[in-house]
């Protein structure tokens, strides 16, 4: 009994409030980044290239919800003890900055979400395009500067992919797949250049050839949250098709 | 003998047809695909009924699509196949192809009638 006296005594004479108290720690759990340098080495592919591909276009990296589309990717550039947020368009791009190449080697881009919630992606796009529509210049350039400079697309990369890529030029080879995502749910993709017009067959289109479920899909972005916006380049990625052709994209929803 | 029985078999596969469904839209005209197929109303239970089971990919928003096609010479499924894919993606073989897309709700929302070669 005395001793029930003494906690109520106790817990009395407790200040109402408890003073606050800050906890400074950071989880070790794997988060989706990208290192500055790989960044800047699709910069740097991008401005080499340009003149080639897409003259008058703008370069983005674009991060995208992989799992779950209510993901926000909330990015950082981080380098030292400095974390500057780094503000993302409604599609989910940010520019690079020449600025960056001046930041100490280990900086990195860092998000909030888990290791294999994000997807990324390099986002090359000629202004003044119609509504629903990707330039193939920008596309090839898209490829170009992931599978040449930064490679930030996650794939399956077999020794034979570095083979090929040494040899030849793996964005229009036939036996590489190499895809983009839509902007929204797309139904069909077709390619326009002066009065030729090609629909895409469906196997082009969602991963669809690979079935509902893979062991593969681990190892590649499309498979989930972003499947129905998936659009895979052909085998011959068009090959007769001059860079300002149009790749029309028809949306699932009018 | 068995390079024989293998060239038979190569000659089969090149000459082979490939379908997904009853075989129905093989001859299926735009027209009558207009009219059999309708947005907003036909439900995926009554396109399987018309056209049979079709390859079916579900998207997480619950969509989904009903692919049908309807391919003479090797199957598509080939170009996926390293150094193969090489050449089979390079034979133009006649194809149809009809795509529909399900809302989550199991009503038709689009269709695409595609015919090549």
């Amino acid at each position: 009994m005395s001793a029930i006296s003494g906690l109520l005594a106790l817990a009395l004479a407790a200040p109402a409030e408890l003073p606050p108290v800050s906890v400074d720690g950071e989880s070790t759990a794997s988060r989706e980044q990208q290192t500055v340098a790989d960044l800047l080495r699709v910069l740097d592919v991008f401005e080499r290239e340009r003149g080639q591909y897409a003259p008058r276009a703008e370069l983005r990296v674009r991060v995208l919800p992989r799992r779950d589309l209510a993901d926000v990717p909330a990015l950082e550039l981080r380098h030292g003890a400095v974390r500057d947020p780094i503000a993302v368009d409604a599609l989910g791009r940010f520019a690079i900055p020449s600025a960056w190449r001046s930041l100490p080697p280990g900086a990195y881009v860092r998000s909030r979400l888990l290791a294999g919630r994000l997807a990324w992606a390099v986002d090359v796009r000629t202004p003044g395009l119609p509504e629903n529509s990707r330039r193939l210049g920008d596309l090839r350039l898209e490829c170009r500067a992931d599978l040449y400079g930064g490679a930030l697309v996650r794939g399956i990369k077999p020794p034979a992919f570095y083979a090929l890529r040494a040899l030849t030029d793996v964005c229009s080879s036939s036996q590489i797949a190499y895809g983009f995502f839509a902007d929204q749910p797309v139904f069909a993709a077709r390619i326009t250049s002066g009065s030729r017009r090609a629909e895409l067959p469906y196997r082009w289109m969602h991963g669809s050839e690979m079935g509902q479920s893979s062991v593969m899909f681990a190892l590649v972005d499309w498979p989930f949250a972003l499947r129905d916006r998936f659009v895979l380049m052909p085998p011959d990625k068009w090959k007769d098709s001059p860079h300002d052709a149009l790749v029309e994209l028809e949306p699932m929803t009018p | 003998m068995t390079r024989l029985l293998m060239l038979c078999l190569i000659c089969a596969g090149l000459t082979a047809c490939a379908t997904v469904g009853n075989g129905r839209m093989r001859q299926l005209q735009p027209a009558e695909a207009s009219q059999l197929l309708q947005p907003g109303r036909t439900t995926r239970a009554e396109a399987e009924r018309l056209l049979g089971a079709g390859s079916v990919l579900c998207f997480d928003s619950g969509w989904t699509t009903l692919h049908y096609v309807y391919r003479d010479g090797l199957p598509r499924a080939l170009d996926f196949v390293p150094l193969v894919g090489l050449v089979t993606s390079a034979i133009e073989a006649p194809e149809t192809e009809l795509v529909l897309l399900f809302d989550e709700q199991g009503l038709l929302r689009k269709f695409r009638l595609r015919r090549s070669g």
